[in-house]
């Protein structure tokens, strides 16, 4: 009786061992093998956030990397957007983090502060094949903290307005162009906002988003930004006559007598302004290129614009961008950035914006997308007024995003006025980063 | 004798590799979290970063605004959902315990939402939250309320978890049903030669009789009620105004989206020091309420 016990958990405790070491073993004879057959072929991961069944261009980059590279062996570990950050993270921290990694523009700035992401200049000084004059001049200078360059870039995407025609149409007005200002796209937006009988309202002109990216683009247009330069101070800038005079004209626009833009919760719980835009719900949003993805996908019949200038003829845009970094602690850098310089060059920027999908950080490539692109050319031109948003200059961007949010829940919430909150926020910011 | 060491020998083989998993992956990482605790860790730059600051973390999240507001609305989901989910499960037991034909079925229908996992539970109460889509205030328009934005409103986010955590708790009725069928027959039979009406035999003889039932759905009760995370993760994300900032939820922040390792430690060790105390107030007060059948035995 008790035999067949012991027994039993001895094969299973020795078929665990066994296989575990089987594992470790055959793939110890897998790299010695291939080590022997190709004089050491250098070992590579890289990894990018989104759909990990379907990565697109990256899996034929790795073939054809992998062909073209005989000494190198390049393994591509796409991870699904939601974990990204915490995963590349973790893997840092554990030391197991891919020798290539692509980073965005969120948290660009933090990893190069805490030294995780090799500079590339050395490599790109020795290296005279390669010229960076071929990417955009803008795109790479974003890149660059304390004058050096730590990515090279992958795609952008800037932010404009995005109209939709049919409502313009509509109401027999002309479509948004590059003179608008602020106030002409608040005018045309009470035009655009329609209500039913009972005074519930049916059609939005414009999404006053609670998102930071547009609100940044709007009070840049105003002369006025939530921090200094550099982003070590709030006081002063969060909380200047100017952004709250500014803060005051934007909340306005979804709140009050004059409401044309649904609330965040009202766009919440409307689906999102994607999808309120989709099913012309909405006429005029402030968003980045991605969602393009959806409108050519729904028949909604759309434009792009300008963002908006200030009364003062100031204009701001933002670009979404993501670049290939090296690992700071890979243990085959030099392989690693001809990796890099793969994935960036010009058959990876063909390769991905062949089916429209993001735009190419290459100059000539660029131009021969303008080319053919009508819709597009207000959001490549948005590019000459990019500015970088405070988690791009200062690793303490994140508490000024945080604060300014929280500030911003407040005043929608109706449990604080516009200057109250955003005086607070500037103090708790402050604080925070002087600790 | 011998045979005797050797039926223990394989009682210690069969759960040694439970052991060495606890060992490996609750043990190990709790000491480790527990050192963490006393230092400043922003993991990116791995292990070697990790800086001891003794107490430092323990006296700034006595200092942080959002550690108060994150036990706040702990306390209160723990306070109003145990108790209410105790009762409500209590009363769908003893439903479910009536002897009538098809109850099968409906042990089924109230037991099937525990098996469905969190996150989905989540998207769909979020569809039956909407405002503007959803069948709950389509309902209510019906008999003329117009009902609030469940979820984007602070004053009613967290009473809408804690009603919809009613969805989830029929793990609590099956044990407790399992509690109600251990109750002797005769007892109830005797109870009522005595005269006693169907009130007096719920409090004199159910309550008594599945009071280890009660003892136990109440320490789990506890635990999972100060526990509370995935639903609020999934469906506000602490917010709007950290009205659902759970205690979970806010060490999570710290510790994956700011990476503040060494707070989100020290901060689940408070946790860890909470429920064991309300634990302990419970398994201290049982001698008092909990009775068990073979206590009698013993005199």
């Amino acid at each position: 009786m008790k035999k067949w016990a012991i027994l039993l958990v001895v094969t299973m405790m020795a078929t665990l061992v066994l296989s575990a070491c089987s594992g470790g073993s055959s793939d110890t004879k897998n790299e010695s093998q291939s080590g022997t057959a190709d004089q050491e072929k250098v070992q590579l991961k890289f990894t990018v956030w989104g759909d990990v069944a379907s990565a697109g261009p990256e899996v034929k980059l790795t073939e054809e990397f992998n062909k073209s590279h005989p000494n190198i062996e390049v393994k591509f570990e796409p991870v699904p957007g939601d974990g990204y950050g915490t995963k590349l993270t973790t893997s840092l921290a554990a030391g197991q983090a891919p020798d290539v990694f692509l980073i965005g523009e969120g948290d660009y700035y933090k990893y190069v502060d805490k030294g995780v992401v090799e500079p590339l200049d050395s490599y790109l000084e020795a290296d005279k094949s390669f010229d960076t004059a071929m990417f955009q001049k803008d795109l790479l200078d974003m890149g660059h903290i304390n004058g050096k360059t730590y990515y090279l870039p992958k795609d952008f995407n800037p932010l404009s307005l995005w109209y939709n025609k049919k409502l313009f149409d509509a109401a027999g007005m002309e479509y948004p162009n590059e003179n608008w200002t602020w106030d002409d796209l608040n005018a045309a937006a009470k035009k655009l906002t329609l209500k039913d009988d009972k005074g519930k309202i049916t059609q939005f002109g414009f999404n006053a988003t609670k998102w930071e990216y547009p609100i940044f683009t709007y009070l840049w247009s105003n002369g006025t930004a939530i921090s200094n330069e550099d982003g070590t101070k709030a006081e002063g800038f969060m909380n200047s006559d100017k952004t709250i005079a500014a803060m005051e004209k934007y909340v306005a626009m979804s709140k009050g007598a004059d409401k044309v833009s649904p609330t965040p919760q009202d766009a919440e719980t409307l689906g999102g302004d994607g999808s309120m835009f989709m099913t012309d719900k909405l006429a005029m949003m402030v968003t980045g290129r991605w969602v393009k993805y959806d409108l050519d996908r729904s028949k909604v019949d759309y434009g792009t614009s300008l963002i908006p200038k200030g009364a003062d003829g100031e204009r701001g845009g933002i670009i979404a961008a993501a670049g290939w970094a090296i690992n700071a602690n890979s243990k085959h850098k030099q392989e690693a950035y001809e990796l890099v310089k793969w994935l960036s060059g010009k058959e990876a920027q063909v390769l991905r914006s062949e089916k429209g999908l993001v735009l190419p950080a290459t100059v000539n490539e660029l131009e021969e997308v303008k080319k053919t692109e009508v819709k597009d050319k207000p959001i490549i031109d948005m590019m000459a007024f990019a500015k970088k948003p405070v988690t791009m200059v200062s690793s303490n961007g994140s508490v000024f995003v945080e604060e300014f949010n929280k500030a911003m829940e407040k005043i929608l919430l109706d449990q604080s006025s516009v200057k109250d909150a955003l005086n607070e926020a500037a103090k708790t910011v402050d604080s925070k980063i002087t600790k | 004798m011998k045979r005797k060491s050797h039926s223990e020998k394989a009682g210690y083989l069969f759960i040694l590799p439970w052991f060495l998993g606890l060992l490996l992956f609750t043990i190990g990482p709790m000491i480790f979290s527990l050192i963490l605790s006393f230092s400043k860790w922003d993991i990116i730059t791995g292990i070697g970063s990790i800086e001891f600051v003794g107490l430092d973390n323990f006296v700034n999240i006595f200092h942080d605004e959002l550690f108060y507001t994150s036990l706040k609305v702990t306390f209160i989901f723990a306070l109003v959902s145990v108790p209410l989910y105790q009762i409500i499960s209590l009363l769908v037991a003893m439903m479910l315990n009536m002897r009538t034909k098809g109850m099968n079925f409906f042990r089924l229908i109230f037991f099937m939402p525990s098996v469905i996992p969190a996150v989905a539970v989540s998207m769909m109460w979020i569809m039956i939250l909407n405002p503007e889509y959803g069948i709950l205030n389509k309902a209510l328009s019906l008999v003329g309320i117009e009902g609030p934005a469940w979820l984007q409103d602070p004053k009613y986010a967290l009473s809408a978890l804690i009603v919809m955590g009613i969805w989830g708790i029929g793990n609590t009725i099956i044990i407790y049903l399992s509690g109600l069928q251990g109750v002797p027959e005769e007892l109830y039979e005797a109870a009522q030669l005595d005269g006693a009406g169907i009130v007096r035999r719920f409090f004199s003889v159910t309550i008594p009789m599945i009071s280890p039932t009660i003892f136990f759905n109440l320490i789990m009760g506890i635990i999972g009620g100060f526990q509370y995370f995935t639903q609020a993760f999934v469906m506000t994300n602490g917010g709007p105004l950290n009205s659902t900032l759970f205690y979970n939820l806010f060490l999570y922040n710290k510790a994956f989206k700011t990476y503040e390792m060494g707070y989100a430690s020290a901060l689940s060790w408070i946790l860890f020091a909470i429920i064991l105390i309300f634990t302990l107030i419970v398994i201290r007060t049982s001698s008092a309420w909990v009775y068990y059948n073979g206590d009698d035995d013993k005199d």
